[in-house]
């Protein structure tokens, strides 16, 4: 079974969408480890890295996001884990660019569809 | 018939009276109990005006205020950005990029003291702070500034409702028997101390936000108000009392006399549960302190539209006989909003009050067909659902056991349906589209704040807050906080000697924590 870690980043409380989705990511056979809100990025990498996952998916609605998704991926790449980091939510448009440049797989902004982020969940966990 | 107020300002000299003695606002004993209080002054029966602001550093949010005050505002409740609410400070890893966007940074007494510098606070009705989880905090920033300003006089406007944290608005902190401790300490500490105004403003307002709709989430507030009063109640405070620092915080975003019901209701609704829970008879109740906030249908296409829109909201609570209010500036769904915009919301507020009639009678629209039809649904709802939220184990165990996020969850997205199906229309958004004159709606709006500044600015005072401070004051207060709260001492006054002594909020909420959890 495909695990995924799923995490809150900075302070927002926003976490509907995310559980949402990790509700959707169940139902599509994944095991999903919520962190929950107001995660450091340290631990995400941390539990990802110990539950040997096959993705991270980080929301963040409220500033930050770009910053503590970046950190995240430096931290998984550090620990030569090499896991897509998938991101939803809000932030600048520079801040959403730096990100991916820092090695993000994808981002889903508002108004994303479920089916269209459980796929991508999919097709980031099937080895090429 | 005691005299009443007729009014003949208008170009007919028609004569309006102040209030209809044959209708339901003297017929319903907490309608008259309500227009009775407001009726001995002439109208217009007005809330006071209300700004919900905080934007930056405590400097910048000082000057916004001093503007609004400028033109009009009277009542102050200031908007802290998310680490200030969650017991953050600005230098501590999770906060960054977080710093004064959602509202002020604020994370010392000195930080507080500087966003009042520059209100007259001889001429404020009311000052407060959301601050929901850290209640104990806020409190205590604001006693101590109305008190070194010798300004006791000024009221009380703080949110201080954590128990709706949990489901609908995100910034909890402890669990929900600690939160309505602290809550209650507060409005407990504003019972001994007579402070004037609202210590607790329960909100129905963020569970209609985060999809509850409006009635049930009239519902969850009460439930809510019950919890803290039986909390106080059984502490041996007079319901009577604890009544009188409560306000309501209502919303309804979506009909105009729908909105008036919710307001009109909420005061028969809840003279009900103070009469028959409580055993208060309505003479001797606290007449409810209604508060709204004119927001809800605004969109980021054609800024300029969102002013009748906001205009609307505010013509539906005050004709539904809000107290306090509060309105969105016309470009928030763009950026915070601009200066100018946002005293446009204070100056929409003034007109709705003053011109074109609007409140010159207390209650008008008491007696309409239609009114009592919606409010008929909307008591008969509000009831159902107190009763539900009851057999779901009450508002404490209902937050634990999944019911008031599970009924959120299925109410979710009733609007977006609407809109989706054509069954509510939005103009602009599928009828009447003009996309390509875009730019005639778009307003002035401008102003972008240099985030990163804020930040730089915010983690280089309070590093130099702590380096200033007297470490051992700091640690002998922030050691009788935490006594506090593994005993059942009143938190306010420990936390306004930490304040004093220099501690930031994040240092308090930890203190605090580590006394809960032993």
């Amino acid at each position: 079974m495909k695990r995924v870690v799923l995490a809150k980043l900075g302070l927002d409380g926003h976490d509907v969408g995310v559980r949402l989705i990790g509700k959707h990511l169940v139902d599509a056979g994944f095991e999903v480890v919520y962190l929950g809100k107001r995660v450091s990025t340290a631990t995400i990498v941390q539990v990802a890295v110990q539950e040997d996952a096959d993705a991270v998916g980080l929301s963040c609605l409220s500033g930050g996001l770009g910053h503590f998704a970046a950190l995240t991926v430096q931290g998984l790449r550090r620990e030569g884990c090499d896991v897509p980091v998938l991101t939803g939510g809000i932030d600048e448009p520079v801040e959403i660019d730096r990100m991916l440049a820092a090695g993000v797989h994808l981002h889903f902004g508002p108004g994303a569809s479920m089916t269209e982020i459980v796929t991508a969940f999919e097709e980031a966990t099937t080895q090429p | 018939m005691q005299h009443e107020h007729v009014s003949t300002a208008n170009d007919g000299k028609v004569p309006i009276r102040a209030r209809y003695d044959d209708s339901p606002t003297t017929a319903e004993p907490a309608l008259k109990a309500w227009s009775d209080s407001r009726i001995a002054t002439p109208g217009p029966f007005r809330p006071r005006f209300m700004v919900y602001s905080g934007l930056g550093s405590p400097t910048m949010t000082a000057e916004r205020l001093a503007v609004l005050q400028e033109v009009g505002a009277e009542s102050f409740l200031l908007a802290a950005d998310l680490p200030s609410q969650l017991g953050f400070d600005p230098d501590h890893e999770l906060a960054h990029a977080q710093v004064g966007r959602a509202g002020v940074s604020c994370a010392t007494l000195a930080d507080f003291a500087t966003i009042c510098a520059r209100l007259d606070l001889a001429a404020a009705d009311s000052v407060g702070m959301l601050q929901n989880s850290l209640g104990h905090v806020a409190l205590g920033m604001v006693h101590s500034v109305l008190s070194d300003r010798d300004a006791r006089h000024v009221k009380l406007v703080m949110q201080n409702d954590p128990l709706k944290e949990f489901t609908a608005r995100g910034t909890e902190i402890h669990t929900p028997a600690q939160a309505l401790r602290i809550a209650a300490d507060c409005v407990a500490f504003a019972i001994d101390e007579d402070m004037p105004g609202a210590a607790l403003t329960v909100c129905s307002n963020h569970y209609d936000v985060a999809g509850a709709g409006p009635l049930l989430a009239v519902a969850f507030a009460f439930g809510n108000a019950i919890a803290y009063m039986d909390e106080l109640v059984g502490r041996g405070y007079e319901p009577a009392a604890i009544a009188g620092k409560l306000m309501f915080f209502l919303n309804e975003r979506s009909d105009l006399f729908v909105e008036a019901s919710v307001f009109r209701t909420a005061r028969i609704l809840w003279s009900e549960i103070l009469r028959d829970r409580y055993g208060i008879p309505v003479a001797e109740q606290p007449v409810a302190r209604l508060m709204g906030y004119a927001h809800g249908l605004e969109s980021a296409e054609e800024p300029l539209v969102n002013i009748p829109r906001v205009t609307l909201s505010v013509l539906g609570s005050m004709l539904g006989g809000v107290d306090y209010l509060c309105a969105t500036g016309y470009d928030e769904a763009l950026r915070i909003p601009s200066a100018d915009a946002a005293a446009l919301a204070v100056r929409t507020m003034q007109v709705v009050a003053y011109e074109h009639g609007t409140l010159t009678t207390i209650d008008p629209l008491a007696g309409s067909a239609k009114l009592r039809a919606v409010d008929e649904h909307v008591m008969s709802k509000v009831r159902a659902e107190l009763d539900r939220l009851a057999e779901a184990g009450g508002p404490l165990e209902a937050i634990e056991n999944g019911y008031i996020a599970g009924r959120i969850d299925d109410n979710r997205g009733a609007r977006q349906e609407q809109l989706r199906t054509g069954e509510r229309l939005m103009v602009g958004h599928g009828v009447f589209d003009a996309k390509a004159r875009a730019g005639w709606f778009a307003g002035k709006s401008s102003g972008e704040i240099d985030f990163a500044e804020v930040e730089r600015d915010a983690v280089a005072r309070v590093t130099e807050h702590r380096r200033r401070r007297d470490a051992g004051l700091v640690d002998r207060a922030l050691e009788a906080v935490e006594a506090a709260a593994a005993g059942t001492e009143n938190l306010v006054r420990p936390s306004i000697e930490a304040l004093r002594a220099g501690a930031t909020s994040a240092e308090i909420v930890a203190a605090t924590r580590e006394g809960f959890e032993g």
